[in-house]
């Protein structure tokens, strides 16, 4: 199992950070990791990294603890760019890094090459802007071919171009069989990169996968909610949700035409019938509602 | 290895050391140049001292004199006077001897004034010199004659092992102090202020050899600084002093009473008692740093626990053996010149084994973190 994640707890000042997380990967895949600032995104990356203690809980990542040091081997974390030795140039990060991950000196020179860093890597990280710093986090993390990579928010501070080079980057790596689990604010991006997201609400986690998301909903706004759910009682209620004003009916799934003759036979006044994309960004807006886009 | 050359790298070049090692340069030159600009003082400090004195032996004589006046028949007001005479030839004797710049005859007529002052004292007259002043001075100049080495000032002295010696000294007091606020400070909770410990918990390192590599690294800061600092100081006194001898008497208390060591076997002691300080100094503020995780909480818990341990240290001293006692050696002149009740190594082992005990309390708790 590359990521087992059991009944994780923790809180700061009596707030409830993380609420009964479970995270359970298989196989090799891209998880986005998504929430508003303070949800507690960094919270449950660093827990899963063993910077943070969890109150309770069980963290396997690759079948080890990871407070097992020798898991970072085939582990790697992209933090923010306050990790960085301001007084240390790129390459002596590299350097440094590529020793202690016991690779061969040469990968340091082919991460370089890999993202086109090579011009500023012997200037120190004081200089750096925060995309330079985001690409020599980068270069860090991916120096030892990692199996799983924990990034969080790796696109911070990059221009359109560059993060289309780093989703490059992040996709060749997961067809050679890395797992990755980004958390980030771009959510066009995670639509384009990832197989799941996770939405972190109130501390918990609901998972949400992309194929899903990126499916052709029906909107159907009726006026008494608790009616249309018993006329739509026979239908596969996996296939739609009721939300508060109006029923979301995947449309590859369920017959349109007979859910409208099912309300009307128990005479739904129906308000107003939408058909639209949801996609991670959609999906954003309706859990978080009043919170703005990051 | 990587790991200690990563701690190096990140550590060495920050201005900050380099500052303080310049702080630490100017305060030696200081010292040099004050001592150096003090001879001539010395030279007539001593005079008046030698004038003061005799004028004190003419009151004594009078005093005498006035005595025999009344009781003429007093014969040990007489042997006082007579002896007090004594105490005067041997004085002028003394000042002529000084004045002629002449080191061995100076000692020699220096103590043969102690030895009449002493017989003075023993048929019951009172001299304005302590008995423990006269002691060691007699035996300090006693010493300075068998090994043939000329007297130097306590504090004010340009040859090059007493100066080294009062720059070790005032380094192991305060310097010391300096060094770990200055530099230590910030390698380990500024990287965790900053976050770049962060980088390090990643990686496949353990902790305990990010503790060793922190602390091999601190100890060669300090180790650089201290035999920076005592080559500098050889090198200034050598152009600009004198050459003085290393064999130079340093005296100590003992059980048995006075001794002497030398110059060297006390700033090889001292060195090692200063180093033993600084591993137990830095395996606190290591903890303390993990604790705190804050500079300034960390140092502000540091210099607390140095201020109570300098108030208990001497309850300490009065109820724990010296072998039990990790804060005995934190002075270290005093441990080394005060033997009398403890002798200088006997807090070695109880501070490297508290040192010990720190360092693995930091290790468990890096590893909760």
């Amino acid at each position: 199992m590359i990521t087992n994640v059991k009944r994780l707890f923790k809180s700061y000042k009596g707030r409830q950070i993380l609420n009964d997380i479970h995270i359970s990967i298989d196989e090799p895949q891209i998880i986005a990791l998504v929430g508003p600032n303070g949800s507690g995104k960094t919270t449950l990356l660093d827990c899963m990294t063993g910077l943070v203690r969890p109150d309770q809980g069980s963290i396997e990542l690759l079948g080890k603890d990871p407070s097992d040091p020798t898991l970072y081997y085939d582990v790697s974390y992209l933090q923010d760019n306050r990790v960085l030795y301001e007084d240390l140039t790129g390459y002596e990060h590299l350097y440094f890094i590529c020793r202690m991950q016991k690779q061969p000196l040469s990968q340091v020179q082919q991460v370089i090459d890999k993202l086109d860093i090579a011009t500023y890597m012997d200037k120190k990280v004081k200089n750096y802007s925060l995309g330079m710093k985001q690409h020599l986090l980068l270069a860090i993390a991916i120096i030892n071919n990692p199996k799983l990579l924990i990034l969080d928010e790796p696109l911070n501070g990059m221009d359109p171009s560059n993060s289309i080079n780093v989703r490059n980057l992040l996709l060749d790596l997961y067809e050679n069989g890395t797992t990755i689990i980004l958390s980030s604010h771009n959510l066009d991006e995670i639509d384009r990169l990832t197989n799941d997201i996770f939405f972190l609400k109130d501390g918990e986690l609901l998972k949400e996968s992309i194929e899903d998301l990126a499916a052709e909903y029906y909107f159907i706004s009726v006026q008494d909610m608790s009616k249309a759910k018993e006329a739509l009682n026979s239908f596969h209620h996996q296939t739609m949700t009721f939300e508060q004003d109006s029923i979301q009916v995947k449309s590859n799934d369920v017959d349109l035409h007979s859910v409208l003759q099912r309300l009307v036979e128990f005479e739904v006044n129906i308000l107003d019938i939408k058909k639209r994309k949801t996609g991670a960004k959609i999906r954003y807006q309706e859990l978080y509602g009043g919170v703005s886009l990051p | 290895m990587t790991l200690l050359k990563f701690e190096l790298r990140k550590n060495i070049p920050k201005q900050k050391l380099y500052i303080l090692i310049l702080i630490l340069i100017c305060l030696s030159t200081f010292f040099f140049v004050r001592n150096l600009s003090l001879q001539t003082m010395i030279i007539n400090e001593e005079e008046t001292e030698i004038e003061s004195t005799l004028q004190s032996t003419y009151q004594i004589i009078s005093g005498h004199r006035n005595q025999l006046q009344i009781t003429s028949d007093n014969d040990q007001e007489r042997e006082l006077l007579e002896v007090s005479i004594e105490i005067k030839d041997r004085l002028l004797d003394f000042r002529s001897a000084h004045r002629q710049d002449d080191w061995r005859a100076t000692l020699e007529s220096e103590n043969k004034f102690y030895e009449i002052v002493k017989d003075y004292e023993a048929q019951g007259g009172h001299f304005p010199i302590s008995d423990e002043e006269l002691t060691e001075s007699y035996a300090m100049n006693e010493e300075l004659l068998d090994r043939d080495i000329p007297k130097e000032h306590d504090s004010y002295s340009i040859a090059t092992p007493n100066y080294m010696m009062q720059v070790f000294n005032w380094l192991s007091t305060y310097g010391i102090f300096i060094l770990l606020l200055v530099f230590l400070g910030s390698i380990l909770t500024r990287e965790y202020e900053n976050r770049s410990a962060r980088l390090l918990f990643t990686q496949p390192i353990k902790r305990i050899n990010l503790i060793i590599s922190k602390m091999a690294v601190s100890f060669f800061v300090f180790l650089i600084s201290i035999v920076g600092i005592l080559l500098f100081t050889f090198v200034i006194s050598t152009f600009f002093g004198e050459e003085g001898s290393f064999n130079y008497p340093i005296l100590i208390h003992t059980s048995d009473g006075i001794a002497f060591i030398s110059i060297i076997s006390y700033l090889t002691k001292s060195l090692l008692l200063v180093t033993v300080a600084f591993i137990l100094f830095f395996s606190y503020y290591f903890l303390l740093s993990l604790l705190f995780k804050n500079t300034v909480m960390a140092m502000l818990a540091l210099l607390i626990s140095i201020i109570l341990v300098n108030l208990i240290n001497d309850i300490l001293l009065d109820y724990i053996s010296g072998w039990f006692n990790p804060f005995m050696n934190l002075f270290v002149h005093e441990a080394i010149v005060n033997q009398s009740t403890f002798l200088w190594y006997e807090g070695i082992f109880a501070a490297i084994l508290l040192s010990s005990i720190l360092i693995w309390l930091s290790k468990l708790l890096i590893k909760r973190q």
